[in-house]
């Protein structure tokens, strides 16, 4: 049928299926600015435009239904200014306050919050706070937390009243530096935001040293393509000839595949290729995206004659149009023999059922496939049975964490098709392009120098992109049909069939002296990989690895620690378990820091002072490092920075602790008699990167007009990392953001990059970036030298030359713009490329440490659980850029709080997961937010250029335990498995 | 899947294509559940060009066209709070501008607060042809009484309340408990539930038994929600708290 739509006031006719929805039919015409999350619900709003006036899912109605209205897509909102010679009105102030104060972040929401913003301001131009959060809570982000976005249109519609001073605010003021502790009345968090101050307070230890461009909240470098909804994402872009892949997923939890009758699928009108297991070569492999060797079993194929989930994969199909590929699916027919599940983690050890019985199998380290055993981990640290030998009292509990799933709002994508040379480009919303070559190249019998992979935009990823997880797909099929195929999980998919993060059954041991001195302290954890092990041993290492690290005990106990960390990570019949930020550290935090909870209130302690004298102290020998290392060699590492008590302090004072803590008539609201309010804490600490294994690579070059492209493996998935490593290049070149173009992964033109995990972007790749910089700042002040003395009497060195203000400065004033010396350089005397060229592995790895807190208000009736407010002081080093280090800080608060209360991965008896899309799976909406609020104490890590320590991953890990004990500060309930649902805490509070 | 799109300008137009026996076509109004329908081929009839999306007021009652859309139903402020506060619920914002009233009702699970709400106040049904009106329970339990629901009447006087649980704030209301009390004293309770449509508990005068019943109908449910028992328990509370805010 012809439909006609009014789009951005232009008269257009379509020609579309009566069936088809307004998403498809806009995208397939190019507007690319909505966004398709997966979703059969309309669940998540990145599809969502104005049908006249009205802010709808275009997921979720008829293209035929919108026919001879008018729609807005975020193309028609305002544009980049300088267009050459066509004059245009550019950005509107909407996409510039988004971008000015950090509201975009991977940007895939970002084309619906921005219409949903104006829809807001046409019908209401003095919105508050309220206004704002209803108007976006259609739209679900996973990365922001909200906050910023809220702010941004607080601004736009200040800024369109004409008030006067906020357009220059964010800048001008800079961060708030204080010498004071932040009391609740100050700080911005809170049920109400401070609008008018976006920038997050900044506690300056001593010891950091002054900067001119890192510190500074910059803009991100690629928020005004995502402002504008640019088709920067790999589902935005299309070939001709372009195949749909889709995926035959068991139903079934474990199986053996007895038969596959392929010859109907193949028949049907439409279909270009159908494999099975039959027809591509078996390769054992892990879909883990790490460094190589890889830490962990080798235990997957591509597709395999067994099943071992519900959602493992029976069979690929590429079609002309997705509906083909999707009716061939249900022509395949499948004889499974059905084998006894393992559903449950306790059951799975020395089982007689064996998921992993193929010959081909690769163990890794003391993985034991026999055994159902993925992973196994022995860590003794000093002598635990003689800590608790000396112990005055021992306490002892059992706690579980979830399978949660990532839910990045953009599903896993990619396109794979030969290139004119024969060589198969793989374009993948990837974290970890340069591991996707290496490892894929065996699994399709190709030389890796015959892959090219191309990172671009992503739309987040928190760990679920750290895997090799669709590319084999789309790539068995253009090898099969010779030609482009897109695919593209539905938010179904992503639940049944992508990675979550490892739940854990935790066993905890502590001994304690009466005076609160931890004499010794022991973790075990059982926990279930699902049917593969990818992430297996690092994620379960981490857990111990970090959180246990955190406690070394008081007075000789801190030379000498006693601690144990012992891990069994199991295979079951459960979808697969992978990275999710924090990496196995939340799972540590949880049950750590609520059992030091109960054992303060059990010997009457202040529970944060008992923290305080056992913990990790600055000199400290990480205690983990003389006794593991992913399966390496350890090597002893010195902790140089701890802003811990700093964190404390300031946390205490934002959140109001002293006034709160304690207090009988604050905890019982009279005006609420079922409602009791409660106040909680946690202390953590995560890692920076991976010692000696973690690799970064730069290269910079100098164009003729002083200006530089940066071109770095590293991958930014909406963090900002590459806006940070622009910061830090800009200040060692002494020129503003602006001046440096980033181009991030594509394996034949960026230097290599382990990829963005384990919090080693700003910190690796950083200082990658800061030594390529380095290297064309000495061949740019050798060239202003000679240019200076070419013309004058007094002879400078290199060294005479200061970089600053796009300028090359002489002592005695005389100064030259790099625009002059790239000029120079290209094409006048001695002509030379000035570019540089560095890489960086690190001998350490550097915890950033935090106190988190949280407020809750609880129903002593039902169990539910408000958390009020969330409040996080982190020593993360050196803020490089403080909108986007607190925008990581929101998010992942925001992550970590679904966590605590709501988030939960559930499945039936027979395996099958129950919970297949985010109205189920729910993660927290704008309009239901507690108060956020981030504080950095900053401390000067030695062992970066800038200082600088991880802030990304830190967030996850305080805020359940947090969240736990606050519950039990209200209500004297301990739960100790989350989420703290309604019914876990009933069942608490009637024990 | 959708095989062929109407959009008529009349009533009689619309029911003549909703009566064919075949092919198999249904009702379209927000679309936001059927744009998303894959199965056996169907042709739809939308309903926009229909006038159906008013709504009004007078002294017997409430008059919802089944077209309106929940996000105009929900800032109309001549309705009951209590039913706006259970719109707020559905869906989201962006699937409020869509989504009608009609649509909820007809495809509402025990989860939905505004089709709890709507069996509580014992809400009438008007379906074409023929203006049939038919209660929403007895729809529940019988289904259409028509081609086209027209119109849905909530009563006028009748105090409506509506107390839920969930994880978050507006999380899935996997629990709740809707009263309606008429000033004769007539009383109408409906528990909400993850496992099943919006059930009737109740419906007399005061409350003796209403505990009882709503007891036993939750310990007829267990899902991945919650258990019999946290049910029970749960739905006696929230119904104690609508009662003593009465
Ligand atoms: C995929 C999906 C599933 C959902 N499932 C549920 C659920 O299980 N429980 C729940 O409470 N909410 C559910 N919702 C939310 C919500 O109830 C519906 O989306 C929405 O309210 C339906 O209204 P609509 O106007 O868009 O209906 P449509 O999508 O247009 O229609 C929904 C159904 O009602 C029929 N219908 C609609 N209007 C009329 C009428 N006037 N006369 C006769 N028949 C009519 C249609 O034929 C169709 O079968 C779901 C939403 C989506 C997107
Ligand atoms: S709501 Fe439309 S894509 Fe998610
Ligand atoms: S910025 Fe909102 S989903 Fe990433």
């Amino acid at each position: 049928m012809i439909i006609s739509l009014r789009i951005n006031q232009t008269q257009y006719e379509y020609d579309c299926q009566p069936g088809d929805t307004l998403l498809q039919v806009l995208r397939k015409n190019g507007w690319f600015g909505a966004k398709w999350g997966g979703c059969k619900e309309g669940e998540c709003g990145a599809c969502a435009v104005l049908l006249d006036g009205r802010l709808v899912n275009s997921c979720s109605i008829l293209a035929a239904q919108a026919d001879g209205h008018d729609i807005e897509t975020i193309e028609g909102l305002g544009e980049h200014p300088q267009q050459g010679w066509r004059a245009n009105e550019g950005l509107h102030v909407l996409q510039t306050t988004f971008a000015e104060v950090g509201a975009i972040q991977c940007g895939y929401c970002t084309p619906a919050m921005l219409l949903a913003s104006l829809r807001l301001l046409r019908q209401n131009p003095n919105p508050n706070e309220d206004d704002a959060r209803k108007a976006l809570s259609g739209i679900l982000c996973r990365c922001t937390g909200y906050k910023k976005p809220v702010q941004a249109i607080l601004r736009a519609a200040a800024i369109l009243r004409g008030e006067s001073g906020v357009q220059d605010e964010i800048f001008s003021l800079g961060p708030l530096q204080t010498n004071e502790p932040i009391s609740p009345e100050d700080q911005s968090g809170g049920t109400q935001l401070t609008q008018t101050r976006v920038m997050p307070k900044i506690w300056t230890l001593p010891g950091v040293k002054t900067t001119r461009q890192v510190g500074k909240p910059e803009i991100k470098v690629d928020a005004l393509k995502l402002a504008q909804g640019k088709p920067a994402f790999t589902a935005d872009m299309e070939m001709r000839g372009m195949l749909y892949a889709r995926v035959l997923f068991s139903p079934v939890a474990h199986a053996r595949i007895v038969d596959i009758d392929t010859s109907a699928a193949k028949a049907l009108p439409g279909v270009a290729a159908v494999l099975t297991w039959r027809d591509i070569p078996r390769v054992v492999y892990s879909t883990a995206g790490q460094s190589d060797p890889i830490p962990g079993p080798l235990d997957t194929f591509s597709l395999d004659y067994k099943v071992r989930y519900v959602g493992d994969r029976v069979a690929f199909v590429a079609a002309e149009t997705p509906e083909i590929a999707e009716k061939a699916l249900s022509l395949i027919k499948v004889t499974y023999e059905e084998l006894p599940a393992i559903l449950d983690a306790r059951e799975a050890l020395d089982n007689q059922t064996i998921l992993h019985d193929e010959p081909e199998y690769v163990n890794f380290a003391d993985s034991n496939p026999a055994r159902n055993l993925a992973a196994e981990i022995r860590i003794d640290i000093g002598n635990v049975e003689k800590g608790f030998a000396e112990a005055d009292q021992i306490f002892e509990a059992e706690y579980e964490v979830p399978k949660v799933q990532q839910a990045h709002i953009e599903p896993h994508v990619v396109l794979t098709y030969w290139d004119e040379d024969d060589r198969l480009v793989i374009k993948t919303s990837t974290q970890v392009p340069f591991h996707v070559r290496r490892i894929l190249a065996p699994v399709l019998k190709l030389p890796m120098k015959r892959i090219r992979v191309i990172k671009p935009r992503i739309g987040g990823g928190f760990g679920g992109k750290q895997e090799i997880l669709i590319e084999d797909v789309a790539a068995h099929l253009t090898i099969a049909t010779r030609r482009p195929v897109l695919y593209e999980y539905s938010r179904e998919e992503e639940f049944i069939a992508a990675r979550s993060r490892h739940p854990m059954v935790a066993r905890m041991k502590t001994g304690v002296k009466k005076d609160g001195t931890i004499t010794a302290n022991e973790m075990y954890v059982l926990s279930d990989t699902g049917a593969y092990g990818c992430h297996a041993l690092t994620v379960a290492g981490n857990t111990g690895h970090k959180s246990m690290a955190l406690y070394v005990g008081d007075g000789e106990y801190r030379k000498q620690p006693n601690i144990r960390f012992y891990a069994d990570v199991v295979y079951t019949n459960h979808t697969p378990a992978g990275a999710y930020r924090g990496y196995g550290v939340p799972q540590g935090f949880w049950p750590l820091e609520r059992h030091l909870e109960k054992i303060a209130h059990a010997l009457g302690l202040d529970p944060i002072e008992f923290r305080l004298k056992n913990a990790l102290r600055e000199g400290e020998l990480h205690p983990f490092s003389t006794a593991w290392s992913e399966g390496r060699e350890p090597r002893p590492e010195i902790i140089h920075t701890v802003g811990l008590e700093e964190c404390v302090r300031q946390g205490k004072a934002a959140i109001g602790w002293d006034q709160k803590f304690g207090n009988e008539s604050w905890r019982n609201s009279a005006d609420k008699p079922t409602k009791k309010r409660g106040i909680g804490a946690a202390l953590v600490m995560q890692g920076t990167a991976i010692p000696y294994l973690d690799m970064g690579g730069a290269s910079i070059k100098m164009q003729d007009d002083g200006s530089f492209v940066l071109l770095v493996g590293a991958t930014d998935l909406g963090t900002g990392s590459d806006t940070v490593l622009a910061q830090m290049a800009g200040e060692v070149l002494g020129v503003p953001v602006e001046d440096i173009f980033v181009y991030s992964s594509d394996t034949d033109f960026t230097p290599f990059d382990k990829g963005a995990y384990a919090s080693s972007t700003t910190y690796i790749s950083g200082t990658a970036v800061v030594k390529a910089a380095q290297i064309v700042a000495d061949k740019i002040k050798q060239r202003a030298a000679a240019m200076f003395n070419s013309a004058g009497t007094v002879k400078l060195g290199e060294n005479d030359i200061r970089l600053e203000n796009r300028c090359a400065l002489a002592p005695d004033g005389r100064s030259l713009t790099l625009s002059e010396i790239g000029h120079n350089a290209l094409h006048h005397d001695n002509q030379e490329q000035i570019m540089g060229v560095a890489s960086y592995m690190s001998p350490s790895s550097p915890p950033p440490f935090a106190a988190q807190f949280a407020e809750v208000e609880v129903d002593t009736e039902t169990g539910e659980v408000e958390v009020k407010q969330l409040v996080m002081a982190v020593d993360s080093g050196v803020i490089v850029n403080p909108l986007t280090a607190s925008g990581q800080i929101e998010g992942g608060m925001t992550q970590a709080l679904g966590y605590a209360v709501c988030e939960e991965m559930r499945y039936d008896e027979k395996g099958r997961p129950l919970d297949k899309n985010l109205v189920d799976y729910h993660i927290f909406r704008a309009d239901e937010m507690p108060g956020l609020e981030a504080i950095f104490v900053q401390t000067y890590e030695p062992s970066h250029p800038f200082g600088v320590k991880a802030v990304a991953e830190i967030p996850m890990d305080g805020v359940a335990p947090a969240v736990g004990n606050a519950v039990f500060n209200a209500v004297g309930a301990n739960v100790d498995v989350i989420p703290i649902t309604p019914e876990r805490l009933w069942r608490a509070m009637k024990e | 899947m959708i095989t062929q799109y109407h959009r008529p300008d009349t009533k009689e137009l619309a029911l003549s294509l909703l009566s064919r026996k075949q092919p198999k076509t249904v009702v379209l109004a927000g679309g936001t559940r059927l744009s998303q329908y894959r199965g056996e081929p169907i042709e739809v009839v939308d309903i926009q060009a229909l006038h159906l999306d008013s709504f009004s007021s007078s002294q017997d009652g409430f008059t919802i066209g089944a077209g309106a859309r929940l996000a105009d139903i929900e800032s109309w402020h001549g309705l009951p709070e209590a039913y706006r506060l259970a719109l707020r619920r559905e869906g989201t914002i962006n699937l409020r501008q869509t989504a009608t009233a009609g649509g909820t009702l007809l495809s509402a699970s025990g989860t939905s607060l505004f089709a709890c709400a709507a069996l509580a106040a014992d809400a009438l049904l008007i379906w074409e042809p023929g203006a049939a009106s038919v209660s929403y329970g007895d729809w529940l339990a019988m289904g259409n009484s028509g081609l086209l629901l027209s119109e849905i009447r909530l009563p006028a006087s009748v105090e409506i309340r509506v107390e839920s649980v969930e994880r978050s704030p507006l999380d899935v209301p996997f629990l709740s408990v809707s009263v309606a009390r008429w000033k004769s004293g007539r009383l109408r309770v409906v528990m909400g539930s993850s496992s099943a449509k919006p059930m009737l508990i109740a419906d007399g005068n005061g409350t003796e038994g209403v505990e009882e019943g709503l007891r036993s109908a939750s310990r007829q449910f267990a899902d991945h929600w919650a258990s019999p028992d946290y049910r029970a328990d749960s739905v006696v509370a929230l119904f104690r708290r609508i009662l003593s805010g009465m």
